[in-house]
């Protein structure tokens, strides 16, 4: 699985990882990110239970399990959180897992045991021991109903979840990031107007994260926008008609 | 190289439970059988007037053991239920002994490849998988005794079954001798005599399965454990 710093600072990183060479055909690729606040550890999006065995090999040497008292999901879907039993039997402490109220009754099929820090629909921050802390934003409908990105307004990096995601070649995937944005557009289009059935809230998400600050823009599938790519994104996806890639009145059979 | 206790035992002492139970699936069918029998046995009982008055207190046994029967489905049909249940559960947690068999593997993978043979720094992961591992296949073997016990008590309603068996052997013989003397209805009592004795060559051939099945799915779960 390849691996990525996004970001250092003397107190926080933001480690990536992704496109598993060993990862089963039939599953959507996924990427997987930790942030690392002093001796606390943050997953994010911590995958299918397909994808552990690949993520423990990832993290090992570089995330101290003992690290891990927190998790994000950014909603219900199973290649977001399948993992959550098996992340949870290893942990030696106990875990913070922060998703949205809408899905702590769904999201419980995975693991009844599980206790869950709901997230209210206006989001709210994520506050390490440290006292610094990160934000949780509203993505509603982009594309689940009950859907967060998470921002850190220290190292301006954006996890999107599923906004940005594409669905990428194995020979486009020459890097973890973006490289050709003209290049990476067809992979993206039908995943956004496919997934993504609501104009206005996409709209609302695009005037609320372009007054943050961001020099990475991280997707749970696929590659990442940094630099000026994470600008065309907004504006390609603002652009973009969303909701229109199937017929909702299909003919009868 | 870690491998997963359940994918090495094929077939599954689950599975084998679970056809234990499926052995007396017609139970029902046969205690429906019989009370419609018991009734035909009555009107037979009935027509034949004096003569038929000791075939005629012959049903109400015979309606006594359908109500058996149907009790005895009723009790099995919950203990397949607990069975499929927790066949269910180990099913969960086998796969999540694969799982973190999966991951021992792939970490010892990881260390050997990247740090050489000699002196393999292993991963913290690694040690916490087995813990898992271990606490999984503490589970799972918790579940398999619990489907033992669901199978003893599937052999003690065996137990009792076979004593209703031999009860209506003994109503089949009974009513076969008394067709013999009544001339005019001799047909009506054979027959019921003749359809009671082929439920119980039913019953008889259900019970030897379900015991034969249940023998198979407690060796199977004992080797299962001690493996």
């Amino acid at each position: 699985m390849k691996h990525e710093t996004l970001y250092r600072s003397a107190h926080r990183r933001w480690l990536a990882f992704g496109q598993d060479p060993d990862r089963p055909e039939q599953i959507i690729d996924t990427n997987q990110f930790v942030v690392i606040d002093g001796e606390e550890a943050l997953l994010i999006d911590p995958g299918g239970s397909e994808v552990f065995p690949a993520m423990l090999g990832a993290l090992t040497g570089r995330v101290d399990p003992k690290m891990i008292r927190y998790m994000f999901l950014s909603h219900q879907d199973p290649d977001v959180s399948s993992s959550l039993p098996l992340w949870r039997s290893i942990v030696p402490g106990e875990i913070s897992i922060f998703v949205s109220w809408l899905w702590t009754g769904f999201v419980s099929h995975f693991d009844p045991q599980a206790t869950f820090q709901p997230i209210p629909d206006e989001g709210m921050d994520l506050r390490f021991t440290s006292g610094r802390s990160l934000k949780f934003i509203p993505a509603h409908y982009l594309h689940s109903s009950g859907n967060f990105s998470l921002y850190d307004p220290e190292a301006k990096v954006l996890f999107s979840g599923d906004i940005g995601a594409a669905l990428v070649p194995e020979s486009a995937k020459t890097s973890l990031f973006v490289e050709d944005f003209e290049a990476h557009l067809p992979y993206m289009e039908g995943f956004h107007q496919r997934w993504m059935p609501s104009e206005e809230a996409k709209q609302s998400w695009v005037r609320r994260v372009r007054g943050l600050e961001i020099d990475v823009l991280a997707p749970q599938h696929g590659l990442l926008f940094k630099g000026k790519n994470v600008g065309r994104f907004l504006d390609w996806f603002s652009a973009l008609k969303i909701g229109v890639a199937a017929d909702p009145t299909p003919q009868p059979v | 190289m870690l491998t997963s206790k359940a994918v090495d035992s094929k077939p599954s002492a689950t599975n084998l439970a679970l056809l234990a139970f499926e052995e007396l699936a017609e139970l029902q069918t046969l205690a429906k059988n019989l009370s419609f029998l018991s009734y035909n046995a009555g009107f037979a009982g009935f027509r034949a007037g004096e003569a038929g008055r000791t075939v005629s207190v012959l049903t109400q046994f015979t309606r006594r053991v359908s109500e058996e029967l149907q009790q005895a489905h009723a009790e099995i049909q919950n203990l397949r239920s607990k069975t499929y249940r927790k066949n269910a559960e180990l099913l969960v947690l086998q796969r999540k002994e694969c799982s973190f068999c999966a991951s021992v593997n792939l970490l010892a993978k990881v260390s050997s490849e990247e740090r050489g043979e000699e002196g393999a720094e292993e991963s913290p992961y690694a040690e916490l998988c087995r813990l898992a591992i271990e606490r999984s296949r503490a589970e799972i073997e918790s579940g398999f005794f619990a489907i033992l016990g669901f199978l003893d008590a599937l052999r003690n309603c065996s137990q009792d079954l076979e004593e209703v068996l031999i009860r209506m052997e003994n109503i089949a013989t009974r009513v076969a001798i008394e067709a013999t003397g009544i001339r005019d209805h001799e047909t009506d009592f054979v027959q019921v005599a003749e359809r009671m004795r082929s439920d119980c060559r039913t019953l008889q051939n259900m019970l030897f399965k379900t015991k034969r099945a249940i023998r198979n799915a407690q060796k199977e779960s004992r080797s299962r454990m001690t493996g």
